[in-house]
């Protein structure tokens, strides 16, 4: 699974910010994903920053707020403004923007920064982002659209398995293979989707679509073939459903957030 | 480093565990000034920043990633701070000084340096905030 989701970074402000480009594949797109894509430039930045001794890793995110949704193909432009970056975390907020239109908004995230040489080889990754300040990566490098499957185990209960294929984690990290926790998130939101309308009593014709998640926060590695499990409280209102969000492994806890959804009828 | 007045940790106390049950989902009431955070109130290592990067923002103050270690170990150099990871005999007493909300028999001889955080209570976090501050101003008149 090719898991570089920025394609190109058209300005950079060493340690500061930076702006960079995603075409979101013509399979698919999630907010969890362009949520991801945020957090790479972010991570490009920092990196680079430490002269690619330090990567950040995901961390938390205080706010993401959803603000409209993204069409499969379509080019966004993030942005990056780093609040502060050294060798032991990077803070940083965002934005995702098709057309000028902000799509997604990420605040208040903060990233751990760990050695770069237990993830990827430092000159490879040096070598990547030189190339991704110039005419950025080609077509067959771009990331491919992926979501996991997730069983049901009943309503607000599901469990997702890392998968085990070396060439899943091919990005990933080369050296440490690691699940990408957004590829978890987006779990954890259409379980969050699914027992709320339930919850809710929703029709046919009516979904809740993720719109604000606070408080995200990655407690640690979910390695490959590992079995996640996912639960969901639900409470809110069938219009505005808040939903709190947990992950662990076996009595490993690896992430929570809370999410607030909306009612879109009609889709 | 100066010392921190009780008046002092009192006045920021309400605002520090508010945000430290904020960040580990807890509610007001399980937080006390005593409370060890990873025993008592569950905190793990990415709790730690975030922690930090909250009470930054409540305070309007900047804590330096490992301010608390920083300021414990005062002068000693790295070896006679620790050796193999080992908190050494007077890092111990350098500790138990500078953590001196913390009870006596937490500084147990072994500590290994890693285990650190085992030591910090909800009155460690009111005394750094206290420090970073500095010139003792409360939040609202920083805005």
């Amino acid at each position: 699974m090719r898991f570089h989701l920025v394609d190109r970074i058209t300005a950079i402000d060493p340690g500061r910010g930076a702006r960079g480009r995603l075409a979101l594949p013509a399979t698919g797109s999630s907010p969890s994903w362009i949520a991801e894509a945020v957090g790479q430039l972010a991570a490009w930045v920092a990196m680079a920053d430490s002269g690619f001794r330090r990567r950040p890793v995901a961390g938390m995110t205080r706010v993401a707020r959803i603000s409209g949704d993204a069409r499969a193909g379509a080019t966004l432009d993030l942005e990056v403004a780093l609040d502060g970056c050294d060798d032991d975390a990077v803070c940083y907020s965002g934005s995702a923007r098709q057309g000028g239109v902000a799509v997604l908004e990420l605040a208040d995230c903060v990233g751990p920064m760990l050695p770069l040489e237990e993830f990827d080889a430092p000159a490879a990754v040096a070598d990547r982002f030189q190339r991704l300040c110039g005419d950025g990566l080609g077509p067959d490098e771009r990331a491919t659209f992926v979501t996991l499957p997730f069983e049901r185990r009943d309503s607000f209960r599901g469990t997702v398995d890392a998968p085990t294929e070396p060439s899943f984690f091919v990005d990933h990290f080369p050296r440490k293979p690691v699940l990408p926790a957004t590829l978890l998130l987006d779990a954890g939101l259409r379980l969050a989707a699914s027992a709320a309308a339930e919850e809710f009593a929703l029709a046919a014709e009516e979904c809740h679509h993720p719109r604000v998640v606070e408080d995200l926060k990655l407690r640690s590695f979910v390695s490959p073939g590992e079995r996640v499990d996912l639960w969901v409280e639900v409470s809110g209102t069938r219009a505005r459903p808040e939903v709190r969000l947990s992950a662990s492994v076996a009595s490993r806890r690896v992430a929570s957030a809370r999410a607030e959804l909306v009612l879109v009828a009609g889709t | 480093m100066r010392a921190v007045t009780r008046e002092e940790v009192d006045e920021v106390y309400p605002i520090v565990a508010s945000t430290i049950a904020d960040a580990l989902g807890r509610d007001a009431g399980e937080v006390r000034r005593e409370s060890l955070l990873i025993e008592d109130l569950g905190a793990e290592s990415i709790d730690f920043l975030d922690i930090v990067f909250r009470l930054e923002r409540a305070f309007h103050i900047k804590i330096p990633r490992g301010q608390i270690e920083k300021e414990a170990r005062g002068g000693l150099a790295d070896a006679e701070f620790e050796q193999k990871g080992v908190l050494t005999g007077e890092a111990l007493a350098r500790l138990r000084e500078y953590l001196c909300e913390v009870p006596a028999d937490r500084f147990r001889p072994g500590l290994k340096l890693t285990e650190l955080p085992l030591l910090f209570t909800v009155e460690t976090f009111c005394k750094v905030v206290v420090r970073a501050r500095g010139d003792g101003r409360p939040p609202a008149a920083r805005d």
